[in-house]
């Protein structure tokens, strides 16, 4: 892999862990010989934990409690 | 029960009110104890049990009446955010400009983003992004073909980072200044 729209167009699944190891490889070889598609992959990756971290729910323990209830009477019945 | 949980933060995700993800997850979980004769051993409990909270979802709570259409994404390049921040900067983007503007996008800016995308593109980057399925688990889940879950998500991926750039234009998370170089 040497030029950098093949890296760049590569970002998603090599951050997913979708590539084969050979292409992984081929990429990762890339990134060290290329600051900026290193920093354009580095970027995506905090991006991507930051969706992450911006979409968490609470989850009340109430609401737990009445979902295990209803798979009780379920049970039961 | 373990998944319970895990099931009622995405159902909010997806139906984005407490009431139906309640309603939701109990559906899903007494659907799956029904079912559970047909599950089979030794496969994947929870894209399962994502598959039927997804498939409860799509027939009984998805509202759809105002949702954008595939057409509306367009075709943006790779790494949209990045390259547009790159963009409004002569020497590249420094960390600090990175910071301001990951920092700076709130929770209501990524839900609402998010929000913004189709159903059947804000699913399958859901299903990626937060819940951490493989493409393969997620063509299971959706009944899809693993291109049409690659395709999705690439298209999702990039028109959330351009309704995340418009978030922070819109919120000052990008100088004045940097804008009107690019325009």
């Amino acid at each position: 892999m040497n030029h950098c729209d093949d890296a760049l167009h590569a970002v998603y699944s090599y951050l997913d862990r979708e590539l084969t190891w050979l292409q992984s490889w081929r990429v990762r070889r890339h990134l060290r010989g290329c600051n900026g598609c290193e920093a354009a992959f580095g970027f995506e990756e905090k991006l991507r934990i930051l969706i992450r971290t911006r979409l968490q729910e609470e989850v009340p323990p109430e609401v737990v409690a009445r979902l295990r209830q209803a798979i009780d009477r379920e049970r039961g019945s | 029960m373990p998944l319970a949980p895990q099931l009622y933060a995405a159902a909010m995700r997806l139906t984005r009110n407490p009431t139906d993800a309640e309603d939701l997850v109990q559906e899903t979980l007494l659907k799956a104890y029904r079912a559970y004769g047909s599950f089979e051993a030794g496969t994947n409990l929870r894209a399962w049990l994502y598959r039927i909270l997804t498939n409860t979802f799509i027939n009984n709570y998805r509202r759809d009446t105002r949702r954008p259409q595939e057409s509306d994404l367009g075709d943006l390049e790779d790494v949209y955010l990045y390259r547009r921040l790159r963009r409004e900067t002569s020497t590249g983007p420094t960390s600090s400009a990175e910071e301001q503007l990951l920092d700076g996008l709130v929770e209501a800016d990524v839900k609402d983003a998010i929000d913004s995308l189709p159903e059947s593109f804000r699913m399958v980057v859901l299903l990626a992004d937060v819940e951490g399925f493989s493409y393969k688990e997620i063509a299971e889940i959706l009944d899809i073909p693993i291109g049409t879950v690659m395709s999705r998500l690439h298209r999702g991926r990039k028109a959330l980072q351009r309704t995340l750039w418009d978030f922070a234009v819109e919120r000052g998370l990008v100088s004045e200044q940097r804008r009107e170089s690019s325009e």
